[in-house]
């Protein structure tokens, strides 16, 4: 109990953090609490492998890149407006409430499934024999959803291609147009830095 | 096993429900489009809480396998993303979401 609220509250912290920081690089700093917090939440469900993949994935690997590009394009930090910050605790109000209005319409959808009808009693978790251990994932991932890592693997083929394709500078033609003056802008104010 | 005994699974999907929450305000009130693509990922995990929250309270591992997915799925989403973002920079010299109204450069 006391794990999940001291995740719970690193959780909602650092995800107002996100939110709320003025620098982008704060923000992204603070999106990565987020997830490591959110591999510790993992981890208390018991599912062993997706909280290091967790970690690897999301807080090496893809938050290292956003970082990266972060730190390329050398954002300005954004200026919050006066009442702006009121704004965004409003924003979150707003989107909470219409979120729980989405609440009954699921719970008529699972009518008589008893997990669901379970939630709103303070149903807790039965001790079961589940451990997402990687033999066990991957036990599901290489034999049932064999074809869905193939499509999984192909997907990531193409979004690197086409990643590739489009941060790739074009100089091919002859006129430098606007999008080469300003990539070579760019690259002089990295050295500037 | 044990450290999760007490908490009620509703705890955990009204976490969720806040990161979620917090996610979408983030794409509504943010002007920087990284900042942007960071508060959907912050989306994407708290569903992806939901789903291994599910997966325990179920006693099946597909859950846990939806969330490996989603995963590879947000990677190639941040890479196709950061690298939308680095050519509307080279064009506009902004990427707030504001000032971007074309696709093309």
């Amino acid at each position: 109990m006391v794990t999940f609220f001291l995740t719970a509250a690193v959780l909602l912290i650092s995800g107002a953090g996100v939110l709320l920081a003025r620098n982008p690089v704060h923000s992204a700093l603070w999106l990565i609490m987020n997830l490591v917090g959110v591999a510790a939440l993992y981890a208390q469900l018991d599912a062993h492998f997706l909280a290091a993949a967790q970690i690897i994935v999301y807080a090496g690997a893809i938050m290292v890149l956003v970082l990266f590009v972060l730190m390329l394009l050398n954002v300005k930090s954004e200026e919050f407006r006066r009442g702006e910050r009121f704004l965004a605790g409003f924003a979150v109000a707003t989107t909470v409430f219409f979120l729980c209005l989405g609440v009954p319409v699921l719970l008529e959808q699972f009518e008589g499934n008893e997990v669901v009808t379970g939630l709103f009693s303070g149903m807790q978790f039965e001790q079961s024999a589940l451990h997402g251990t990687t033999v066990d994932v991957s036990r599901l991932l290489y034999t049932k959803y064999a074809y869905t890592i193939q499509l999984a693997g192909m997907l990531l083929t193409a979004a690197l291609i086409g990643a590739v394709m489009l941060a790739q500078e074009r100089r091919r033609s002859g006129v430098p147009d606007a999008g080469g003056q300003a990539a070579e802008s760019l690259e002089t104010g990295d050295t500037n830095e | 096993m044990g450290l999760q005994g007490t908490v009620p699974i509703t705890f955990y999907l009204c976490l969720s429900l806040a990161l979620f929450a917090l996610g979408v305000a983030g794409v509504i009130i943010r002007k920087n489009m990284i900042v942007v693509l960071m508060c959907i990922e912050l989306m994407l995990n708290a569903v992806n809480i939901t789903f291994v929250t599910f997966s325990r309270a179920h006693g099946s591992l597909e859950g846990q396998v939806v969330v490996f997915f989603a995963m590879a799925v947000a990677a190639a989403e941040a890479a196709v993303g950061l690298a939308i973002a680095l050519t509307l920079f080279r064009g506009y010299r902004s990427i707030e979401t504001g000032e971007v109204d074309e696709l093309r450069l």
